[in-house]
């Protein structure tokens, strides 16, 4: 067999390249455990990005007045983050929010809920809610995003961004608040 | 003094039958350590005030709730509005509701928990597939490469049918390459219960594996080697039954709900849900270390299919045909090193690189690339040259590599749908690539240990000369 050892004759040359070899074999496999780490990090910085709940506390507690003033399977406007904590907790339904594979026209749907959180115009927004049977209106104390673009709350202190009205819901020709617990309001369709 | 002494001699002791109970338990503790990592990885799901909501986890809280509190599966969806039938499979959503309905738990604390008991699944899961290929070795590699990649534990630790479905799947292959078919088939009826994804990977790779057996009998055929037909007509008609099987259970469920068979007219196909799949978010999302040893995997894999196609071949002369297989590896192997490197940033990839090679490159141009590339391809050559005379690389069946590169090449074909004018999915089945490329990883890491083993041994010391 032609190999290294038949080029190298000193037998002292040949053990000290082994043991190059070795040294390198065990530099590298500290190289590895180092990147094992680096990599187990990675991955948990990745993940833990979807680990923010979104929704928020007082979200989670308006479920009791949701469940105990409205029917089974009444539709509210929401977000998709508010729709699907909605039908999770209170088995209610929002305008957004779930698996998307056979609903028809979705993709207007997500344009028009969108442009319903963001116009000023209270006739735009009851004619939109109204074409999606709902009777109620989500305004949660945080972002919403219903599909397009995450809206802030017109008291947020971020600058540049774009913001979900809420005057329009003041208008009382159209819309009555239902609940309010700090900034989380719900209001009922007239 | 006396005491001491004897009392360090009792420690020494247990000391002692401490580490011989790991030495004689050594896979078990290695396994264990995995699960370990797996659950530390997983934890975060136990630490917010509500389980995670991106992905749509609720959706499936609302279907558990309906079956906990009305007593039956909703078949109207509580999605956008409601009114529509309720498509999605219902396997993870009663798995849920059974769990609350057992146990008194809350469905966000059912949910989270079972994202642990998933978590603790994961390493074992591939520990028995890598094990069933190639050995305990691989398996315990395997068991290990499987807590790395940033996107499987993105999709594992959030309360989703997906989570389930990826549980399943190295189990369900596992039963498949064994010919266990009544377990495979229970499997299979599982995750296609469970998730959509998960079953069209499980259905892609077995269709694949039956693909490249067929290829391979066509093979032998072409170079007049004879063939087992009963054998491999037996593994073929179960393989094919498997795949019906699957097929058939998800369909009647998609006709029984929206009466119709037809799944491009879902919307994720309509609007062509997913992003493209580009090397450097194949890195991210993988992990330097599984994407650099799956890399090692694919060529050792390749060499041995080489070295099947040449050494069966009867118009290639004996003598060329090392030769040749050493010819097209290190093509192999330098092309696949350069476009590697051309496809993703190098300040990543030059973390990436000194992995394989104990050398801090930093960023590089073309010509180093070109180099590195010829060094790649020639590495390659002498890496297999030496797996050829390993004893634990013979022992390894062919269609073990012919098994885990199908499910490879399922999954490949699936990221990279947009290639093909598809654009549907992709980046959506990366995290279904990832159960071949941890093996692949295994594989890789373990041929590059046997490699760091024998080289100094047959090259340098001269012991089997």
């Amino acid at each position: 067999m032609v190999s290294l050892a038949s080029f190298i004759t000193s037998a002292q040359v040949r053990v000290a390249l082994a043991v190059l070899v070795y040294g390198v074999a065990l530099i590298s496999s500290l190289g590895i455990a180092y990147f094992y780490n680096e990599d187990m990090n990675k991955g948990k910085w990745q993940a833990d990005a979807w680990m923010n709940p979104v929704i928020t506390q007082e979200e989670e507690k308006s479920m009791e007045w949701v469940r105990a003033n409205t029917p089974e399977r009444e539709t509210f406007v929401t977000d998709i983050f508010g729709g699907e904590h909605l039908m999770g907790e209170s088995l209610r339904e929002g305008t957004e929010g779930g698996d998307w594979a056979i609903i028809p026209n979705v993709v207007a749907r997500m344009g028009d809920v969108n442009e319903f959180y963001k116009t000023s115009d209270s006739q735009k927004a009851y004619e939109i809610a109204r074409r999606y049977n709902a009777n109620y209106v989500m305004i949660p104390n945080r972002e919403v995003f219903a599909g397009f673009e995450w809206l802030f709350p017109p008291w947020t202190t971020r600058e540049g961004v774009p913001l979900y009205d809420t005057q329009k819901l003041k208008n009382e020709q159209f819309f009555e608040l239902a609940y309010k617990d700090g900034n989380f309001e719900y209001y009922k369709l007239k | 003094m006396a005491n001491l002494g004897s009392s360090s001699t009792a420690h020494m002791d247990y000391a002692k039958k401490g580490l011989n109970f790991i030495s004689k338990h050594k896979v078990s503790f290695l396994l264990f350590v995995a699960i370990l990592l797996s659950l530390h990885t997983h934890w975060m799901v136990m630490r917010e005030w509500h389980m995670p909501t991106y992905g749509n986890t609720m959706i499936h809280i609302a279907s558990a709730r309906h079956v906990i509190e009305k007593g039956d599966y909703p078949v109207t969806d509580y999605s956008y509005g409601g009114g529509i039938p309720n498509l999605y499979v219902p396997g993870y959503r009663i798995l849920v509701a059974v769990l609350v309905l057992l146990t008194g738990f809350s469905l966000d604390f059912a949910s989270r928990f079972i994202v642990l008991i998933f978590a603790a699944m994961v390493p074992p899961g591939f520990f028995i597939l890598g094990k069933r290929l190639f050995g305990s070795g691989i398996g315990i590699l395997a068991a290990f490469a499987s807590v790395l990649p940033g996107e499987f534990l993105i999709y594992t630790v959030r309360p989703l049918p997906q989570a389930f479905g990826l549980i399943l799947l190295p189990i369900a292959f596992h039963a498949f390459y064994t010919k266990n078919y009544r377990a495979a088939l229970m499997l299979a009826f599982a995750v296609t219960l469970v998730h959509q994804e998960a079953i069209a990977f499980l259905v892609g790779g077995l269709g694949v594996y039956f693909g490249f057996i067929i290829l391979h009998l066509i093979w032998k055929v072409m170079v007049s080697r004879g063939f087992d037909a009963e054998k491999h007509s037996a593994l073929l008609k179960n393989l094919l039954l498997g795949i019906l099987f699957s097929m058939l259970v998800y369909l009647i469920w998609q006709f029984a709900i929206i009466g119709h068979f037809n799944i491009f007219e879902l919307a994720q196909f309509k609007n062509h849900e997913g992003n493209v799949v580009s090397m450097d978010s194949y890195i991210l999302k993988t992990g330097s270390l599984i994407a650099t040893f799956a890399m090692a995997g694919i060529f050792v894999c390749a060499g041995y299919f080489l070295k099947y196609a040449i050494g069966d071949h009867p118009g290639i002369p004996e003598e060329l045909r090392p030769g040749l297989r050493s010819f097209i590896m290190f093509l192999l192997g330098a092309f696949g090193s350069y476009f590697v490197l051309n496809n993703f940033s190098l300040s990543r990839g030059a973390s990436m690189i000194s992995i394989s090679f104990p050398i801090a490159l930093g960023p590089l141009g073309s010509f180093e690339i070109g180099a590195i590339s010829l060094f790649v391809g020639l590495f390659g050559v002498l890496l297999l040259k030496i797996l050829d005379r390993s004893e634990n690389y013979l022992k390894f069946p062919n269609i073990a590599y012919l098994f885990l590169f199908a499910l490879f090449f399922a999954g490949f074909v699936a990221v990279k749908n947009d290639a093909i004018g598809l654009r549907v999915f992709m980046d959506r089945f990366l995290v279904y690539l990832q159960i071949p490329l941890i093996i692949l990883a295994a594989l890789g890491a373990d041929s590059l240990l046997e490699f760091v083993k024998e080289f100094p041994k047959r090259y340098l010391l001269g012991k089997y000369n």
